[in-house]
């Protein structure tokens, strides 16, 4: 599977300036609201090196640079590469601030556990760096547009947010939503039961 | 619910994979409070469940780790 390329990946656009990108990398989606002038990022991949390319690519929809991000949990498949996205804001929900904080680098053991040996090196070369703009239950964002946020209480992990862009008729899930087996951590907390 | 939903990883998804989706989740969910309690063993409660014996297995005992 390939790790930083994405050759036959491209942004789908979703909703007008509305974008998602699938990764051959861990199947994983990125997505991309363009701003008024700037665009808002939601996922940063699972390593610095990735954001870079993710960064690359970006030049594809816009020359916008990117000013906020958000990440939809804590899991360091969606926010190992915040590193290279130093004069964002970082959103996410305020727990998922803590778990970085306070067990980044017990996530960098996770992610080896995970992936083949290769990737080891890259992973320990990591920056752990954490959303600072922090919220409990719900947020928004004005990037010329508003991009909301909302908490649903324990999911996928204690820290899952909803990206939502009104009006666009699209949302990003993150992990609370998969097309593959579960992994069920906290299902007897399972939002809506 | 809005028409398009990404998930995490894979392909996009619409409000009724979503609705299908958390109504497995509540069974799993259901079925793991009966096995935490007492109420049915490991094997009963893995059968019993929408997925793989294996993937209830592995949910039903990382429910009652969180649970204990």
């Amino acid at each position: 599977m390939a790790w930083t390329r994405s050759l036959e990946s491209v942004f789908d656009q979703l909703a007008e300036g509305v974008f998602r990108r699938r990764y051959a990398s861990l199947d994983l989606n990125v997505g991309v609201v363009i701003g008024e002038d700037g665009v808002l990022v939601i996922d940063t991949r699972a390593s610095h090196l990735q954001a870079r390319e993710l960064i690359e690519e970006l030049g594809d929809i816009t020359s916008l640079p990117a000013k906020w991000v958000v990440n939809t949990h804590w899991h360091w498949d969606h926010v190992f590469g915040n590193s290279r996205f130093p004069d964002a804001e970082i959103w996410g929900h305020e727990l998922c601030e803590i778990a970085m904080v306070s067990r980044g680098e017990e996530m960098k053991t996770a992610a080896k556990e995970w992936l083949p040996p290769q990737h080891h090196d890259e992973i320990d070369q990591v920056e752990i760096v954490a959303p600072r703009r922090t919220f409990a239950q719900r947020a928004s964002i004005a990037i010329g547009r508003d991009v909301d946020l909302s908490y649903h209480g324990f999911g996928h992990t204690d820290a899952d947010i909803i990206v939502s862009i009104p009006g666009a008729d699209v949302s990003f899930f993150g992990d609370l939503v998969e097309a593959h087996p579960l992994r069920l951590a906290t299902a007897i907390r399972w939002p809506g039961r | 619910m809005p028409g398009t939903i990404v998930p995490g990883h894979g392909d996009v998804v619409d409000s009724k994979f979503v609705q299908s989706q958390h109504e497995e989740l509540v069974a799993v969910a259901d079925l793991a409070t009966d096995y935490v309690t007492g109420e049915v063993d490991l094997e009963e409660a893995a059968s019993a469940g929408p997925f793989s014996d294996e993937v209830m297995r592995g949910a039903l005992l990382r429910a009652q780790a969180v649970a204990t």
